[in-house]
């Protein structure tokens, strides 16, 4: 019979699971506010600057919200309760760095289009 | 709160902490005598007629693949009869009315009752003998889903023979689908008979996250787990948040269509685009829902063929995460001519391109694999329908970018461009992979493999058939020809290439018609006796361990992702049961769950065996929604309660309680054969459903404040008589969370094991009366004020936050109703738990809803307003 009382304590499956998809995370909600806000401030009568604000203000948020992850994600992994063996939590580290480096670009994308686009015109 | 049958464990301790490679594996001594004739015994299959009952997942998972496979063909016909029809202009060989019912049921057979049934068919069969699990771990919801599958698909398809087909679309717009324009019963027949398709899907996902995290074999972490267990485990998470969207705009439109109650007519302040809103949130995942497995099966079969492991497999992981997550930001695409403004729009088309990049990842990834097994890349049947994937899905991306770009959609958009642009990622993605897989892991389940003769035959004819047939509506698109049109005039310049495409789609169906011989031929299910080829492609994957109906005879501890590559004595290990659980030590079906992350062995679950309360439950209500459907509500309300009787007799059977305590299952290690808490599988399941009901109710919020924002005049304001007085929505709240303590309250009374507690059970009545009386007190508030459902799209709002409130309570008075019996039989109690703890979560998760609700239907317009 094993004692199962012993040393390693498990990875926790909802910090990993973040951990994982943390960048994918924010640029959803970057790319959710960007088209809610843009929607609600045509609607208020703002004008284009100050959603075309709004909007960079998101992407620079999204930005450094994922960045740490992406830059340090070693911190990150122990921030979010990542264990286990030396080589399963490189590759959990190794998904989760480029998915972040993945969502950077992504919300760098989404932005741009304030930058090119006119704010609330009629699309057709 | 005790987790475990032993109390004094708490949940940290429940599970292994120990390294695998610690673990006393291979056991040393020969196994007893009579132990495998024993696992035969337990996991028998039903014989003759009984076979309906059975609930293991490869007799589950070839019926729902068959099922899956006949409707292709069937929607095959449909779309063989359409190209006939438009083969040359000012053709009768069918009517209008006739071809737009074929091209609604083509297109709805192949996306909802063909596309994601096969890959979810596909995750039943595979998943289990991929994770070395013996099945999945709600063996009855697979049964119960195809069940409910078949019936209501058979039902939905065979309206086509009685002039009932829906003939607004597969995607039914409004305002052509509302009552006005579409007064007969066949709408109502694809919303309902679509209802099936959710359940169905839903519970699929269930079963597909809980089994894909929780059971593993013991070492097989998340970073070992094979690319398809991936690929599946990101499709069931696209569905639970994707499928509810749906779900409500059938709701919405089915309520609209029976009560009038006006969401989609503008002049009452609904809005025909909240439906396409609703369906394209499905729409777009519900595509890469049915690519991600097929790429996930791509990535198993090109690995075994170049036979190495995946270049990239890491990224690989990043490009399916990335699909499913971009897919949610495309939705729009469907709509850009729709007068939605520009910037909104360039959202859309930034993440529609932003898609191809995780795509590209594995298109990359793939040709790198096969590239670097430096020519020991074999060629054969399988091998060639991934290639042709790769060269057609390529294609079919590159004119995604193409209609990507809103300028350029603005002209392609409703024209055979698009047809085109979709078949060739749809075949290309997805069909193409299905073949590939039916003739690379046939020889897992069948006595004989498929033919590889004919296999070649199968594969060019479908090649070159599909390029013929659709590479012309590129063309045909771009000279303007509309999609949906039952002919065309002469001399446009269509007629030839409509020729063409006709030919074409004639030579791929000889393709698959030849397919289907060989199937009958040569498919011998082992099933049905007998046994299958050991492991002929030399794969490196568990699926390919030997295996017989209990699975594998004992389950591997994993060191690595393709552990039949690195561990050469695995199979023999296995077989001779020298691995974990190679007995059943509770007499049961059994198999390990294990940690989601870490792989490590927490306790035996005891899974169910052939029954037929599913069954029945699976045929009644489906029976209730089409009764419904065609106005037979006596003998629908009589199915309904034969459902709900049926649901009853499976439920009581589940959480069968602690049972042996501690067994051995070998490698040194003991484990529980009861869970409760955080670490149970039921628990995981419970969570999976309330993200369900939480994206279903997103999905109303969106609605809601997408209606004020279209229709402000139609709201009240702060001072408005339509408003309730505040008084009435803090009452129901203070019921509802009254509810809810009673119910935590519940959870602290349970007795020690053995004992029986009445006062249980009379709080759990007590919370499902009060949040009964919450519900109604709300309906009443707004009743009273004036309020009326079909007035206007505000009032259809207020009522049908309280539909969704209303189907919550019903769910959780069902559970609270079966915890309060058990707990009055003895049944239930501090460590035997389960039931009570499933309804307890279910039952804050509605007075969550149900608060956000009030403070949503009453708060807001006071503060918009």
């Amino acid at each position: 019979m094993v004692d199962r009382r012993l040393q390693r304590p498990p990875s926790t499956t909802i910090g990993t699971i973040l951990f994982l998809l943390w960048g994918l995370v924010i640029w959803g909600l970057q790319f959710s506010a960007s088209y809610l806000a843009h929607t609600w401030l045509c609607r208020l009568g703002a004008s284009a600057a100050v959603i075309d604000a709004a909007i960079a203000g998101l992407t620079v948020l999204a930005v450094a919200l994922i960045a740490p992850l992406a830059l340090q994600p070693d911190w990150s992994a122990r921030l979010a309760g990542v264990r286990g063996g030396e080589a399963d939590a490189g590759h959990l580290k190794t998904v989760a760095r480029a998915v972040a480096l993945l969502s950077i670009l992504a919300a760098v994308w989404t932005g741009l289009g304030a930058l090119m686009v006119e704010a609330c015109v009629l699309g057709r | 709160m005790a987790t475990s049958a032993d109390p004094s464990l708490d949940d940290r301790e429940t599970e292994s902490r120990r390294d695998p490679a610690d673990y006393e594996i291979p056991n040393p001594q020969p196994r007893p005598q009579g132990e495998e004739e024993e696992l035969l015994r337990i996991w028998a299959r039903p014989r003759g007629w009984r076979i309906i009952s059975a609930v293991n997942n490869t007799v589950v998972g070839i019926g729902y693949l068959g099922a899956a496979f006949l409707f292709f063909l069937l929607a095959g016909v449909l779309a063989l009869l359409m190209r006939t029809q438009l083969a040359v202009p000012g053709n009768d060989f069918l009517s209008q009315e006739l071809y737009n019912q074929i091209f609604t049921v083509h297109g709805t057979t192949m996306m909802f009752l063909f596309a994601v049934p096969a890959v979810e068919a596909l995750g039943v069969m595979l998943l289990p003998q991929m994770l070395a699990a013996r099945d999945l771990p709600f063996p009855r919801l697979s049964a119960f889903a195809i069940w409910a599958y078949v019936v209501g698909g058979f039902a939905f398809f065979s309206t086509i023979f009685f002039d009932l087909a829906p003939d607004g679309g597969w995607f039914m717009y409004t305002p052509l689908t509302l009552k006005e324009f579409s007064p007969g019963d066949n709408a109502d027949f694809w919303l309902l008979g679509i209802g099936f398709i959710e359940i169905s899907a839903i519970a699929g996902a269930v079963e597909i996250v809980v089994g894909t995290l929780k059971t593993r074999p013991p070492g097989m972490s998340l970073a070992k787990m094979p690319i398809f267990a991936w690929a599946m485990l990101i499709f069931a998470a696209m569905i639970i948040f994707a499928f509810p969207a749906v779900i409500l705009g059938t709701m919405l439109l089915e309520i609209e269509r029976s009560f009038g109650w006006p969401f989609f007519t503008a002049d009452k302040g609904g809005d025909p685009l909240l439906w396409q809103h609703l369906f394209w949130f499905f729409g777009h995942p519900e595509v890469y829902i049915i690519f991600l497995p097929a790429a996930g099966l791509v990535s198993m079969i090109v690995s075994t063929m170049a036979r190495r492991p995946l270049i990239g497999h890491d990224l690989i992981v990043v490009a399916l995460i990335g699909t499913g997550f971009f897919s949610f930001g495309l939705w729009v695409h469907h709509m850009f001519t729709t007068g939605i403004p520009s910037l909104s729009l360039a959202f859309f088309s930034a993440a529609s391109m932003a898609v191809a990049i995780p795509s590209g990842i594995q298109v990359f990834s793939w040709i790198a694999t096969i590239a670097a097994s430096k020519g020991k890349f074999r060629i054969n049947t399988p091998s060639l329908f991934v290639l042709g994937f790769l060269f057609i899905f390529t294609i079919g991306g590159l004119t995604g970018i193409m209609v990507a770009l809103v300028p350029v959609d603005f002209q392609v958009h409703d024209t055979y461009f698009v047809v085109a642009h979709f078949h060739y990622v749809l075949i290309g993605g997805m069909v193409f992979p299905l073949f590939a897989t039916f003739y690379y892991w046939t020889p897992m389940v069948s006595r004989n493999p498929l033919s590889e003769r004919v296999g070649r035959w199968v594969f060019w004819l479908m090649f070159a058939g599909f390029h013929i047939a659709f590479f012309p509506m590129h063309l045909t698109g771009l000279r303007g020809m509309p999609r949906r049109v039952w002919t065309y005039p002469e001399g446009v310049g269509w007629d030839t290439l409509n020729m063409v495409s006709t030919i074409g789609a004639y030579i791929f169906a000889a393709g698959v018609l030849v397919f289907v011989v060989d199937l009958i031929r040569r498919f011998r299910p082992v099933i049905t006796g007998g046994s299958s080829p050991d492991n002929p492609w030399q794969a490196g994957t568990l699926e390919w361990l030997p295996s017989d109906v209990y699975s594998t005879r004992s389950i591997p501890l994993v060191t690595s992702r393709e552990p039949l590559w690195d561990q050469p004595n695995l199979s023999k290990e296995v077989e001779e049961g020298r691995h974990f659980l190679p007995n059943a030590p509770t007499g049961e079906r059994e198999t390990i769950v294990t940690s989601a992350v870490d792989g490590k062995p927490q306790y035996i679950i005891r899974m169910p065996g052939p029954g037929f309360a599913h069954v029945a439950a699976a045929v009644f209500t489906a029976a209730f929604f089409l009764l419904l459907t065609v106005k037979m509500v006596t003998l629908a309300a009589a199915c309904a309660v034969a459902a709900v009787v049926a649901f009853l007799l499976w439920s009581w059977g589940l959480d069968k309680g602690p049972g042996k305590g501690e067994v051995d299952i070998g490698g040194g290690i003991s484990l529980p054969t009861y869970m409760s808490g955080p670490s149970s599988h039921a628990w995981w399941a419970m969570v999976v459903l309330i993200i369900v009901a939480a994206s279903l109710y997103l999905s109303y919020v969106f609605s809601y404040l997408y209606l004020w924002v279209v229709s402000p005049q139609v709201w009240p304001d702060a001072a408005s008589s339509a408003l309730p007085d505040a008084v009435w929505p803090l009452a129901s709240a203070g019921l509802v969370i009254a509810a809810a303590g009673l119910v935590l309250a519940a959870g602290r009374l349970l007795p020690p094991p053995g004992r029986k507690s009445p006062a249980v059970a009379v709080c759990l009545a007590l919370a499902g009366v009060l949040l009964v009386a919450a519900l109604g007190l709300n309906i009443w508030s707004h009743w009273q004020a004036g309020v009326r459902p079909a007035q206007d799209a505000y009032g259809a709002m207020v009522y049908m936050a309280a539909v969704l409130d209303g189907q919550l309570v019903l769910a959780v008075l069902f559970l609270l109703g079966v915890a309060a019996v058990r707990s009055v039989v003895g049944r239930l109690d501090r460590v035997w738990r389960v039931s009570y703890e499933n309804a307890a979560l279910l039952s804050w998760y509605c007075a969550a809803q149900m608060l956000v609700g009030l403070v949503l239907v009453n708060g807001f317009p006071r503060v918009a307003g």
